[in-house]
């Protein structure tokens, strides 16, 4: 009995010893094939992070800051392009004339808000909203553009965002928000026509046939503002012993890209330069002294006459409501500022 | 025959299969790093990684690039579309992943380049671009010779570009280093699985044994064979584990009993409880026989004239302890011969005359009381007993010397003594409640005791 039970405990222990040398032998022969890639899965996200941001928006205040100080314009282009480089460019300049950056835009270097795209194509535009500094800057939203892969973002555009506004809700920036195509059909107008509807609007007033799609005149600070330059310019020089005219021309600037990028509602933010000239003309004889320092500086050395062109680098943010929409086109932020002037 | 086999082969596989559960841990320890190397191919200026190369063997990867001569090189890490993207039409070695442990699998990529818009000329593939400074980079690395980049994975598809920079660029040579986690995942199942066949092996040799042991039983009819085997077999199978603190423990039960008996010398006023609790193999012998001097001390300050009713009191306790200590003190001797026997060196003859007499003589005196008056009256029969135990206690601490050792290791027994067998104090059997009374003052249990003992102490005067 003793020996039937021995033998098959021990075949069974050799079983048990078997199992344990096998596994000794996979333990010392451990040179096993070596893992293939397993990338997470491709989705959507910000094209950088909010660090990443912070750094590229550091980098652009240090140009700003830089040639501002230095009164050197040239210094902008390593970090501005577009219509803000154009503007920040006359700014600077009319400094370096005035020997003062008084009338340099400041642009506060703290942030309201945020906003990523997610492209995963070129070029990209990234949004922000400064914050209210106490010297009673109104809020600004920059844009900034990346043009192409191998390009930095440039700090592209920024308007002064009108008081009191609201702003449409974005999405979050660690989750990206999308950008549009300037022909883009999802929107109650596409981000092309909107600016060519608004830059009518703004040289013909309220008999723009557009006028229907967008908030009332009076509700738009800059529709209001070019109105109310018009009729008092209008009134001034086509009074009985001047004889003059005046027109205010606005044409969305030729080759420059619309910013657009979607609002968490299904609208757009849609961003873009636009050309004003105002063309003032008097009766022979009289002469039309350039009003603001501005024009002063950018027109020094030059006797004037009865003529006067003013040319002006704008930039306007517009809410577009998403297609079917039944609410209006609205203003968000504009910003005009002179950056030419000519006699004759 | 086989049980014999069995067993050796069992402890024999059990000391491999700790050894390979160790050599899994020492010298056969996988090394902490991971190194792969890819070396440029094509004529682009550009090593680029597809994404989850990076993190392929660990989140944590040191990147190292190299070009010859000293040149410039960068390495930048960032978003796959975002590295595709700088890349563009520009020729690059891509690496997919590893080919084997120490080398990266690497192509040339020779993008297509796309249609020129009307009119426009076709765009022409550059090398040795900088792509240092970038936005898009989480993190990059720039130098000369060769530059180092330490990266940790995130969430997210992420590629390595490593450029060769400037005019006359090569592309550099791409090092990616990941620490590997090396886990002693068989040390202790190997270890574990040693242990338990050896203790497997042993128990068979000992059961072994047993079975044999067992017909020896009738024919030499010693009655101590069923005794030696009932310790045996616990001490056997704990022999394997304990094999190292056994001898240890025998010289460390002797001593306080040496030690007790030294006292005993130097005070032969202290009276009984003392010789008893020196055979006690357990440090509380010490305890007791402090407590029982510093007592008597007390007795001796408060009357000149030794109580005789405390000795008396305690008398027959005392033996009683020392009977019961009997066993014990006879365990941790015993296990030696044993565990020579379960290892099969002495296979035939088993020193089956149980050891246990050997070290247990020291109760006995007790019963022999041979008269030599000591110093206090009315406790003749008991200072002879203190006397007899003296002498046991000596000799004890004489085998707990280097003799006792010796004879630890060889497992040889020494000339046993023609010793009387282990009997009880014939003149006072001890009872239950003397017994458990006796246990309770050793080991301090019983405060009425103690307190009868100071009373007794105090009542000396009496």
């Amino acid at each position: 009995m003793t020996t039937t039970t021995t033998a098959r405990r021990r075949g069974a222990r050799w079983g048990a010893v078997g199992a344990l040398l096998a596994a000794s032998l996979v333990l010392s022969a451990c040179s096993s094939q070596p893992p293939s890639p397993q990338p997470d899965p491709a989705s959507s996200g910000p094209v950088l992070s909010v660090d990443q941001n912070s750094t590229v928006l550091t980098s652009i205040n240090a140009v700003l800051d830089k040639a501002t100080h230095d009164l050197n314009p040239d210094l902008l282009t390593s970090r501005l392009e577009g219509p803000a480089l154009t503007v920040r460019k006359s700014q600077v300049s009319v400094a370096k004339i005035r020997n003062s950056a008084d009338l340099v835009t400041v642009l506060p270097s703290e942030y309201q808000q945020i906003i990523l795209p997610t492209a995963n194509t070129w070029p990209r535009t990234s949004f922000a909203i400064t914050v209210t500094t106490d010297k009673l800057q109104p809020q600004r939203l920059l844009a900034l553009v990346q043009s192409s892969p191998r390009a930095p973002y440039k700090l592209w555009g920024w308007v002064q965002l009108r008081p009191g506004v609201t702003m449409p809700a974005f999405a979050d920036p660690k989750l990206g928000s999308e950008l549009l195509a300037a022909d883009d059909k999802s929107l109650l107008v596409s981000p092309k026509d909107v600016v060519a509807q608004y830059a009518d609007l703004l040289t013909t007033g309220d008999q723009s046939a557009f006028v229907g799609s967008f908030e009332p005149a009076a509700d738009d600070p800059f529709r209001a503002l070019i109105k109310s330059t018009r009729e008092t310019q209008t009134a001034a020089l086509t009074g009985p012993n001047v004889g003059g005219t005046y027109t205010f021309t606005v044409t969305p600037t030729p080759n420059t890209p619309i910013q657009a990028v979607r609002t968490a509602d299904g609208g757009a933010m849609v961003m873009a330069s636009l050309d004003a000239v105002e063309a003032m003309s008097a009766v022979a004889g009289a002469v039309l002294a350039p009003s603001t320092k501005t024009a002063q500086a950018l027109l020094q050395g030059q006797n004037p006459t009865n003529k006067l062109t003013n040319g002006f680098s704008d930039m306007v943010a517009l809410y577009v409501p998403p297609a079917g929409s039944d609410q209006k086109v609205k203003l968000l932020g504009y910003s005009h500022v002179q950056t030419s002037a000519k006699i004759g | 025959m086989l049980r014999r086999l069995l067993g050796t082969v069992l402890i024999v596989l059990g000391l491999v299969s700790a050894g390979l559960g160790v050599a899994s841990a020492t010298v056969w320890r996988p090394s902490d790093a991971v190194v792969a190397t890819a070396k440029p191919v094509g004529d682009g200026t550009l090593v680029v990684t597809d994404p989850g190369v990076l993190e392929l063997v660990g989140s944590d990867v040191t990147i190292s690039a190299t070009v010859p001569d000293k040149g410039k090189v960068t390495l930048a890490v960032g978003r796959d579309v975002d590295v595709d993207g700088w890349v563009g039409i520009d020729h690059s070695t891509r690496v997919h992943g590893l080919s084997d442990w120490t080398t990266l699998d690497a192509t040339a990529d020779v993008p297509e380049i796309p249609k020129p818009a009307e009119g426009q000329q076709p765009a022409k593939p550059g090398t040795g671009a900088n792509p240092a400074g970038n936005d898009m980079w989480v993190a990059q690395e720039s130098g000369e010779g060769t530059v180092q980049l330490r990266w940790n994975d995130r969430p997210g598809r992420w590629s390595l570009i490593a450029a060769g920079v400037g005019g006359g660029a090569t592309a550099p040579t791409l090092t990616l280093t990941w620490p590997r986690e090396v886990t002693n995942a068989w040390l202790w199942p190997g270890v574990g699985a040693g242990v338990v066949l050896v203790a497997a092996g042993v128990l068979v040799l000992v059961l072994r044994r047993k079975g044999r042991a067992a017909p020896a039983q009738g024919p030499r009819g010693d009655g101590g064979a069923p005794d030696g085997d009932a310790v045996k077999t616990p001490v056997a199978m704990g022999g394997v584990f304990g094999t190292l603190t056994a001898p240890g423990a025998t010289p460390a039960a002797a001593e306080p009993s040496a030690d007790a008996a030294e006292s005993d010398a130097t005070e032969p006023d202290a009276t009984e409880p003392r010789p008893s609790t020196a055979a006690l193999p357990t440090r509380s012998a010490l305890r007791t026989s402090r407590r029982a001097r510093r007592e008597a001390a007390e007795a001796d300050a408060a009357v000149p004239v030794a109580d005789v009713a405390a000795p008396e009191a305690a008398a027959p306790v005392a033996g009683d302890v020392a009977a019961q200590a009997q066993p014990p003190a006879a365990a941790p001797r015993s296990p030696m011969p044993m565990r020579w026997a379960a290892f099969g060196r002495t296979p035939d003859p088993a020193p089956a005359p149980a050891p246990a007499p050997e070290s247990a003589p020291e109760p006995q005196p007790a019963a022999e009381a041979p008269a030599e008056p000591p110093t206090a009256t009315g406790a003749i029969r008991m200072t002879r007993r203190e006397m007899r135990a003296q002498e046991e206690a000596r000799r004890a601490a004489e085998q707990t010397g280097i003799t006792g050792r010796l004879r630890a290791l060889t497992g040889s027994i020494p000339v046993v003594r023609p010793g009387q067998p282990p009997a009880p104090d014939p003149d006072d059997p001890p009872t239950r409640a003397s017994r458990s009374q006796a246990w309770r003052q050793a080991w301090g249990f019983d405060p009425d005791a103690a307190q009868n003992d100071r009373n007794d102490a105090e009542g000396g005067a009496r």
